[in-house]
C-alpha cells in the first residue's frame, strides 16, 4: 500500500473542532484534555497580553480559536472556567480599540454564547457592551455591538417579559441621557430604545421618559432622533407589526400531501414539525388578546412640562443651535402635544407671527403646526392675530393660487378646532374667494364655508347658510358653543339602540296578538331575562379565538356558565329591582313618541335615561356596536338619503371625526389642492416629466394614446372632447342637420352668447 | 428556410475551411488576442542597486519577512537569520535589540509548519547565550504555551527549546516570574501527573501516559533538568560569589553595594507590569522554590513517578532519575 499523502488539515493534528466535538458528547471523559487546552489557554493569553496589538496568523492554534473553543465547551466545565467570562470583559474593555477585528469580533461573539448559554446573565453582557459600544471609534464593532445588544435585549424578551433586564437597561440609558447632555453617546440610548419600541418589547413609561430627556439634549442629533421618535415612532411600530403578520401563509394541508408523495427524509420530517409547529405558535398568537399599546405621546408624565421646555429651549431661546429642519420637527411634536393634549402655551400663537410669511421656505409646515396646535381651550385672542396675518400675507387676488388656497386651508383647519377665533367681517371676506377662477382657492374657500355652516351659521350672511344650517339655526341645535363650553358626553348611537329595542318590543307584541302602543310590565322583564339569556347562551359558545377575552377573575360570567337555570334567576331578579322606577318612565315616554312627532328636546332627555337606569346587557353593547358601524356605512353609500334623516350637528361630528384627533396635520392637508391652481409647467419641468414617463415606452405609442393609457391606469375618466369623438356618428347627425337650419336670429343669439362669455371670461367668470 | 441569400451566406462562412497558400502568412484566427503594445518608455520599479544592501539591511528585512504568509518564506528568512548570527554577527552588537528580535522569533515556535518550527529553534540556539537569560520572562510564555500545545509535534519541539534553554540560561528561567510554579503546572499536566486533591467522583480516569514512551521520557528528562536546576544548584551563594566577599576582607556584604550585574534588578519588586497572582510569583532563592514545590507538586510527582519506574524501558529509566533529583532535594531539608 502506497503512504497516503497528507492533506494540508493533518499537517498538524491541532484539531480543535473535533476536541470540541467529542466534548460536548462526553464532557467527563474528556476533562484531562480540556484541561490541557484551558492551560493552553492561560499561556496564550498571557502571551497576547503582553503585546495585544501583534497579530500572528501563522501559528497553529491562534488565541481566537481557542477563545472559541473554551467558550463553546464552558458551559461543561464551569467551575474551571468560572474566570474565562471576566477575562473576555477585560480584554475587550482594555484593549477594544487595538484589537484586531477578528479577534475582537469572535471575543464580542464568544460572550453572547457564554450568554445565550446562560453562564453571564445579560445584565453583565450589556454592562460590559454598553459603554463600548459608546466609546470605541470603530464603526463595524459599533454596529456589531448594537446588533448584539438589541438581539440580546430581544431574546430575554421573547418568552415573557423581563421585566428586572428591561429596567436596568433604561435606567442604564437614562442615565446615559442624563449624564452628559451635550455629548452624541446619547443618540445610542434613541437607537436602541428606538428599535426596542418598535419591536414592542419596550411599551411602557421608561422608555418615553428616555426620549423625552434625548428630546431635551443639547446635542442636534440627540434632540433630533428624540423628536422624530415622538413624531414617528408610532407609526414605525404599526408598520413592523404589519411586517410580521404579513408573512407567508403556511399551507399545512399541502405540506403534509407533498410530504406523502416525496422521498421520505428526516429532513423533510423535521421541516414538516416545524411548519406544524408556527402554525400552531401562529394560531395561539391570533388567540392572544390584543396588546395594549399606547402611542409615545400618551405615555409621557407631565407633558405640558415637557412641552413648554421643548418649546422655551429650542424654538424661543435665541441662540439654540437647530436648523430649520430640526427646529420643524421641533416644532411638529410641541404643536402635537399641545393639540393632543389641550395644553396651553401663550407665547405659542405669537411665535408663529414672524414665519408666517409666503416666502418662508416650508411655510405650510408651519401653518399645519398652528393649526396642529389649537385646540378649544385656546383663547380666541390669541389665535385672531396669526389668523389676521395669515388672511394679510397669504389671501389675496394678488397671490398666487397656490399660496392663497394654502392660507385659505390653515385657516379652515384653526377654525375647526376653535371656530371662536374667527371674526364675522373677515370670514365674509374670505367666503368670497369660492367664487375664485382659480380652482385650488374655490375648493379651499368651500371648505371654509362648509365648516361654519355647520358650526355657526349665525355667522354667514343668510344666503350663505345653506339648507342645513337654515334648519339647524331654527331647531337650535346648531348653536355656537362658548369658550370652553364642553359637549355633555354620551354614548354614540344609543339612540338608535333605543329606536330598535322599541320597533322589536312592538313586533313581538303584535306577533302575541296585542296591542303594540301599550306595553306590560311582564314583557320588559321577558325582554331583559332574555337578553340576558342569550348573553349567557352566547358565552358558552364562544371560545378564545371569538374575540371575547376570556378573564380569569370575573367569577360572576363562570357562575351563570356552571348552571344556567340557577344562575340567571338572581339577575333576573336584580334587574326587576331596577324595572318599577324605570318602566312608568319609558311607557310614558313611547306613548309619547308615538303621539307625538319626536321633538329634539324629548329625545336628549331620553337618551341620558337608557343609559342611566339600565344595565346594558352584553347583548346590548353588541347591537350597539352593529347599528353604530351599519348607520355609519349606509352614510357614506353614494345614493342614500341617510344625511338628510341625520341631523346636521351629527354631520358636522363626522366630518370632524374623519381625521382622529390623535393623527397629525401635515403640510400636505394644508397645501390641499394647490396642484389645481399650478400654472402651466416650465419647458424643464415638461422635460423632467417626459424622461418620467419614457421608461415605460415599451411599445411605440402616440403621446396621445400614452396619455390615454395613462389616464386609464390613474382611473381617471375622459373628457367630454373624448367622449364626443367616440360619439356613434349617426346620433350626431341630427345636431349637425339642425345647426345647418338654424334661422339668422338664433345664429346671431348664438354669437352674441359666445362674444359674451369671452368679454366675462370663461363659463365661470371673471371674479 | 426563407431567409434571404445574405443570410445563407453568412451562415455558409463560418463553415469554410480558410485557404492556405505557399509563401503567405497563415491566416489569422478569429479569436486571437493582440499582444502588441505601444508606449513611450518603460518603468522599472525596482531600479537594480549599484551597491549591494547592506548586511544590516538585509537582516533587518529578513526580520520583517519573519511575519510574511508564506511558510517557506518564513523558514528561510529564519535560516538566514541563523547562519548571520552564527557568522556576521557572532560576538558583535546586533541591528536591531534582542527583545525585538525575540519578539519576531518567539511567536514562531508555535508555528504550524514544522520547517519552521526547527529553524526557530536553531535561531534562538544561535543568539547570543549570555545575554538570552535576560529575556527569559518574555520567552517562558511561549515556551509554556508550546510544552501545553494540542500538537504534538509541536509539543516535542518546544521540549527541545526549553532543554536548550535550561542548559544555558538556568538560573533566569527559574527565577523568572512565574517560571517555576507555572512551568512545573505545565509539566504536571503534560505528563498527566493529577492532583489528588480535585479528585472527582469515584470514577477512575486511565492512568499511564497518554503519549508514546519517546515523547514521555523526553519530557521527563526534561524536567528533570528544569527541577534540577531549581532545587539543587544554589545560585545566590555560589563559589565565586562567596571567593569575591573573602577577598574584600573588610567589607561585608559588599556585593549589595555595587551596581547590580543583572538586568532588571529590582523586577521582583513588580512596579510596573500588571498585578500578579500567586502563580506568577517569583522564587528567586532556591529556598522559596524547594518549600513551593513541596507544597504543591512533590506529593503527585512522587507517586506518579514510582508508579512510572516500575513501567521500565526508556520511562523507568527517566522516572527514577527524577523522582532521584526531587527526593534528594525535598528530603535533604
Amino acid at each position: 500500500m502506497p503512504k497516503r499523502k497528507l492533506a494540508a488539515l493533518e499537517k498538524v493534528d491541532a484539531d480543535l473542532t473535533n476536541l470540541q466535538y467529542k466534548v460536548k458528547r462526553d464532557p467527563a471523559s474528556y476533562r484531562s484534555e480540556f484541561l490541557d487546552q484551558w492551560l493552553q489557554y492561560q499561556n496564550q493569553r498571557e502571551i497576547f497580553l503582553a503585546n495585544p496589538t501583534s497579530t500572528h496568523d501563522s501559528s497553529a492554534t491562534s488565541f481566537k480559536d481557542l477563545l472559541e473553543f473554551i467558550a463553546h465547551v464552558s458551559d461543561c466545565y464551569k467551575s474551571e472556567t468560572k474566570d474565562f467570562p471576566q477575562h473576555l470583559i477585560e480584554i475587550l474593555n482594555a484593549h477594544h480599540d487595538s484589537l484586531e477585528p477578528e479577534l475582537r469580533e469572535k471575543i464580542v461573539g464568544s460572550l453572547v454564547l457564554l450568554r445565550k448559554r446562560d453562564i453571564i446573565d445579560s445584565n453583565t453582557l450589556l454592562h460590559c457592551l454598553f459603554p463600548i459600544l459608546s466609546s470605541t471609534s470603530s464603526k463595524t464593532l459599533r454596529a456589531l455591538l448594537l446588533q448584539k445588544i438589541l438581539s440580546d435585549l430581544r431574546n430575554s424578551n421573547s418568552k415573557s417579559t423581563n421585566h428586572k433586564l428591561n429596567r436596568n437597561v433604561q435606567t442604564l440609558l437614562h442615565n446615559l441621557v442624563l449624564a452628559d447632555r451635550t455629548s452624541p453617546k446619547a443618540l445610542w440610548a434613541v437607537k436602541v430604545t428606538r428599535e426596542m419600541w418598535k419591536r414592542q418589547i419596550w411599551t411602557d413609561a421608561k422608555a418615553v421618559e428616555i426620549m423625552k430627556e434625548c428630546a431635551l439634549a443639547d446635542n442636534e442629533k440627540v434632540v433630533a432622533g428624540g423628536v422624530r421618535f415622538f413624531l414617528g415612532g408610532d407609526r414605525e411600530r404599526e408598520e413592523q407589526e404589519e411586517d410580521s403578520e404579513s408573512d407567508e401563509e403556511i399551507d399545512m394541508q399541502r405540506l403534509r400531501h407533498q410530504v406523502g408523495i416525496n422521498k421520505k427524509s428526516k429532513k423533510a420530517d423535521r421541516g414538516l414539525k416545524k411548519a406544524a409547529a408556527t402554525v400552531k405558535r401562529k394560531e395561539k398568537k391570533k388567540g392572544q388578546p390584543h396588546p395594549l399599546n399606547f402611542s409615545a405621546l400618551h405615555l409621557l408624565h407631565n407633558p405640558q412640562g415637557f412641552a413648554e421646555e421643548l418649546f422655551q429651549k429650542h424654538l424661543q431661546a435665541a441662540k439654540s443651535r437647530l436648523n430649520l429642519e430640526h427646529k420643524l420637527q421641533v416644532l411638529q411634536l410641541v404643536s402635537r402635544l399641545i393639540g393632543l393634549h389641550k395644553l396651553i402655551i401663550v407665547p405659542f400663537y405669537s411665535y408663529f407671527l414672524k414665519f408666517l410669511k409666503p416666502k418662508q421656505p416650508s411655510v405650510t409646515t408651519f401653518l399645519a403646526c398652528l393649526a396642529q396646535g389649537t385646540h378649544s381651550q385656546v383663547p380666541p385672542d390669541e389665535l385672531e392675530k396669526p389668523i389676521q396675518t395669515i388672511a394679510n400675507e397669504f389671501v389675496s387676488e394678488a397671490a398666487a393660487g397656490e399660496v392663497a388656497a394654502s392660507g385659505l386651508n390653515a385657516i379652515r383647519e384653526i377654525c375647526v378646532r376653535q371656530p371662536l377665533a374667527m371674526n364675522e367681517t373677515l370670514l365674509h371676506d374670505l367666503i368670497m374667494y369660492r367664487k375664485s377662477k382659480d380652482k385650488g382657492v374655490m375648493m379651499a374657500s368651500r371648505g371654509l364655508l362648509g365648516l361654519y355652516r355647520q358650526m355657526n351659521p349665525e355667522m354667514l350672511k343668510s344666503r350663505d347658510r345653506g339648507r342645513d344650517g337654515v334648519l339647524g339655526l331654527k331647531t337650535g341645535e346648531l348653536k355656537q358653543q362658548r369658550y370652553g363650553e364642553e359637549a355633555t358626553g354620551e354614548i354614540e348611537g344609543l339612540d338608535l339602540l333605543e329606536k330598535w329595542k322599541e320597533e322589536e318590543r312592538r313586533r313581538r307584541r303584535i306577533e302575541k296578538g296585542l296591542d303594540p302602543d301599550i306595553s306590560g310590565q311582564e314583557d320588559s322583564e321577558e325582554d331583559e331575562e332574555a337578553a340576558w339569556n342569550a348573553w349567557n347562551v352566547e358565552e358558552e359558545d364562544s371560545d378564545d379565538s371569538g374575540g371575547w377575552i376570556n378573564v380569569e377573575s370575573d367569577d360572576e360570567i363562570n357562575i351563570s356558565d356552571s348552571d344556567d337555570d340557577e344562575a340567571s334567576k338572581p339577575q333576573s331578579k336584580k334587574v326587576k329591582f331596577d324595572l318599577p322606577t324605570t318602566d312608568d318612565k319609558e311607557n310614558a315616554f313611547a306613548k309619547a313618541t308615538s303621539e307625538v312627532p319626536s321633538t329634539t328636546a324629548s329625545t336628549t332627555t331620553s337618551k341620558s335615561k337608557l343609559a342611566t337606569t339600565r344595565i346594558l346587557t352584553p347583548a346590548d353593547l353588541a347591537k350597539l356596536h352593529e347599528l353604530r358601524t351599519t348607520t355609519s356605512i349606509s352614510s357614506q353609500l353614494p345614493g342614500s338619503h341617510a344625511k338628510h334623516h341625520q341631523t346636521a350637528a351629527a354631520a358636522a361630528r363626522q366630518t370632524h371625526s374623519q381625521r382622529h384627533i390623535d393623527d397629525e396635520l401635515t403640510a400636505e392637508t394644508i397645501t390641499g389642492l394647490a396642484h389645481l391652481s399650478a400654472g402651466k409647467l416650465t419647458k424643464e419641468e415638461k422635460a423632467a416629466l417626459l424622461a418620467e414617463h419614457k421608461k415605460d415606452r415599451s411599445e411605440h405609442k402616440s403621446k396621445a394614446e400614452r396619455k390615454k393609457q395613462r389616464k386609464v391606469e390613474q382611473g381617471k375618466s375622459t373628457t367630454n372632447k373624448e367622449k364626443a369623438r367616440k360619439k356613434n356618428f349617426m346620433m350626431t347627425l341630427g345636431k349637425a342637420k339642425k345647426k345647418g337650419k338654424r334661422s339668422l336670429v338664433e345664429h346671431q343669439k348664438v354669437l352674441k352668447m359666445h362674444s359674451d362669455r369671452g368679454k366675462r371670461g370663461g363659463k365661470r367668470g371673471n371674479y | 428556410m426563407g431567409s434571404s441569400a445574405k443570410k445563407k451566406k453568412e451562415k455558409k462562412k463560418d463553415f469554410q475551411k480558410p485557404k492556405l497558400r505557399v509563401g503567405k502568412a497563415a491566416p489569422k484566427a478569429a479569436n486571437t488576442t493582440s499582444t502588441s503594445f505601444t508606449a513611450k518608455k518603460l518603468l522599472v520599479n525596482q531600479q537594480i542597486n549599484a551597491n549591494a544592501p547592506s548586511l544590516r539591511d538585509q537582516f533587518l528585512h529578513h526580520v520583517s519577512l519573519l511575519s510574511s504568509r508564506t511558510d517557506s518564506q518564513r523558514k528561510e528568512s529564519l535560516a538566514y537569520l541563523a547562519s548571520s548570527l552564527q557568522s556576521d554577527y557572532r560576538g558583535k552588537p546586533l541591528p536591531l535589540s534582542l527583545k525585538a528580535l525575540l519578539d519576531k522569533v518567539l511567536p514562531l515556535l508555535l508555528d504550524s509548519s514544522s520547517g519552521v518550527r526547527s529553524e526557530t529553534t536553531k535561531t534562538l540556539q544561535a543568539l547570543p547565550k549570555q545575554d538570552i537569560g535576560d529575556y527569559a520572562e518574555q520567552t517562558l510564555p511561549y515556551i509554556r504555551a508550546g510544552m501545553t500545545h494540542l500538537s504534538q509535534e509541536i509539543r516535542r519541539n518546544t521540549l527541545d527549546v526549553l532543554s536548550y534553554l535550561t542548559e544555558t540560561c538556568a538560573k533566569e528561567l527559574v527565577s523568572a516570574p512565574g517560571g517555576w510554579t507555572k512551568t512545573i503546572h505545565c509539566f504536571a499536566t503534560n505528563l498527566g501527573f493529577k492532583d489528588f486533591a480535585d479528585n472527582e467522583g469515584w470514577s477512575m480516569h486511565k492512568t499511564g501516559f497518554r503519549e508514546d514512551v519517546r515523547s514521555v521520557a523526553r519530557t521527563l528528562q526534561v524536567a528533570e533538568q528544569f527541577l534540577a536546576a531549581g532545587l539543587v544548584k544554589d545560585f545566590a551563594h555560589d563559589k565565586e560569589n562567596r571567593y569575591s566577599e573573602a577577598s574584600a576582607f573588610p567589607l561585608w556584604d559588599f556585593a549589595h553595594h555595587k551596581l547590580p550585574v543583572k538586568s532588571n534588578p529590582y523586577g521582583y519588586l513588580n512596579l510596573f507590569g500588571r498585578p500578579t497572582d500567586d502563580e506568577s510569583r517569583q522564587l528567586e532563592d532556591r529556598d522559596e522554590r524547594v518549600l513551593e514545590f513541596q507544597d504543591h507538586y512533590y506529593a503527585r510527582f512522587a507517586k506518579s513517578l514510582s508508579k512510572a519506574k516500575h513501567e521500565g524501558g526508556d520511562i523507568g529509566r527517566s522516572a527514577g532519575q527524577l523522582l532521584k533529583v526531587i527526593d534528594s532535594a525535598c528530603k535533604a531539608e
